[in-house]
């Protein structure tokens, strides 16, 4: 098993034990949990280099970033009661 | 593009999407919600898969070949190539890969082209390539050769997918697992540098001159037989 392997596998168990705990806890609302994977994503990817150097994720992270920034801001305009 | 994770990603996106079907149609919102992160990580998968590049390939692979086209002059002009000993030997803080008609001892040879016992040899130093693991990784060092070995040629320079180590008498018998399709295309070059890496690897964690006695491709491994060299 490379590097690349492993790395791949410990981000897969990460989102695994991410989801697997807000669905534990009963979360109903589906864009947390699109939201916590692509936190676990950015998180992961930042602190193990290997995945970046042997892959161009540039169009991946500014797609996830698009979708997280809309999920926060959906749930800021929720909260501000303005929908 | 690496295959291996473009296929993965597929199957978890094709997967999720069914679940995300399934969970919609019925309102299940956790079914939903876990089968989104299954499809983000099959999404990452095969973004992955499909730009997957090995670092500076590009540069070092049209490079090796064209080196590989000199050895092959040299090696034709003074009349080695017909049989051809490798060994590696250790002088000082560094190696040096000798290319030679038979086994020599390392305390004659140099850097370069020579003549020793009237056989003649090419001396290729390999300073960085042998130092190379020191700084990053000492303080990771695993404890035994095999070990040491799958960490140099499985995990850092990903030659082939695992390996095996056996001790028969005084031959080293080092078998490469399933090579990676980047390694294999080597194989056949005089310099070989998946040989070499092996070999420098074993020289170096032994602390000893190895010389190959024999390599063999079978199907997708590459097995080297090799011993301690004279010193």
């Amino acid at each position: 098993m490379n590097t690349l392997d492993k790395s791949l596998l410990v981000f897969s168990l990460l989102l695994t034990v991410t989801t697997a705990s807000l669905a534990l806890l009963g979360e109903k609302r589906p864009e947390v949990y699109a939201a916590m994977a692509i936190l676990v994503y950015f998180v992961y990817t930042s602190i193990d280099n290997s995945i970046r150097i042997r892959a161009k994720l540039h169009l991946l992270d500014l797609s996830f970033l698009l979708i997280f920034s809309l999920i926060i801001g959906y749930r800021i305009v929720i909260i501000a009661g303005i929908l | 593009m690496e295959h291996r994770y473009v296929l993965a990603g597929s199957n978890a996106i094709i997967v999720s999407a069914v679940f995300i079907a399934f969970a919609t149609l019925n309102g299940n919102t956790t079914i939903l919600g876990v089968s989104i992160a299954t499809l983000i990580l099959g999404i990452v998968l095969l973004s992955i898969g499909s730009t997957y590049e090995e670092p500076i390939k590009d540069v070092l692979k049209p490079y090796v070949k064209d080196l590989t086209l000199f050895v092959n002059s040299l090696f034709e002009d003074s009349g080695i190539i017909k049989n051809l000993h490798t060994t590696v030997c250790l002088q000082g803080g560094e190696a040096l890969i000798i290319f030679s008609e038979k086994g020599l001892p390392c305390r004659n040879v140099r850097a370069g082209l020579g003549i020793v016992n009237d056989a003649a040899y090419i001396g290729i130093p390999s300073k960085y390539l042998f130092k190379q693991r020191e700084a990053a990784d000492a303080l990771k060092k695993p404890p035994d050769l095999e070990d040491t070995l799958r960490f140099d040629l499985v995990e850092k320079y990903s030659l082939c997918r695992d390996l095996e180590l056996s001790l028969d008498n005084d031959i080293i018998r080092l078998k490469l697992l399933s090579l990676t399709s980047a390694a294999s295309e080597y194989l056949t070059s005089p310099l070989n540098p998946v040989k070499i890496a092996a070999l420098l690897s074993v020289a170096k964690n032994l602390q000893k001159p190895i010389e190959l006695v024999r390599e063999e491709i079978a199907g997708n491994n590459y097995i080297l037989e090799m011993r301690g060299g004279q010193a």
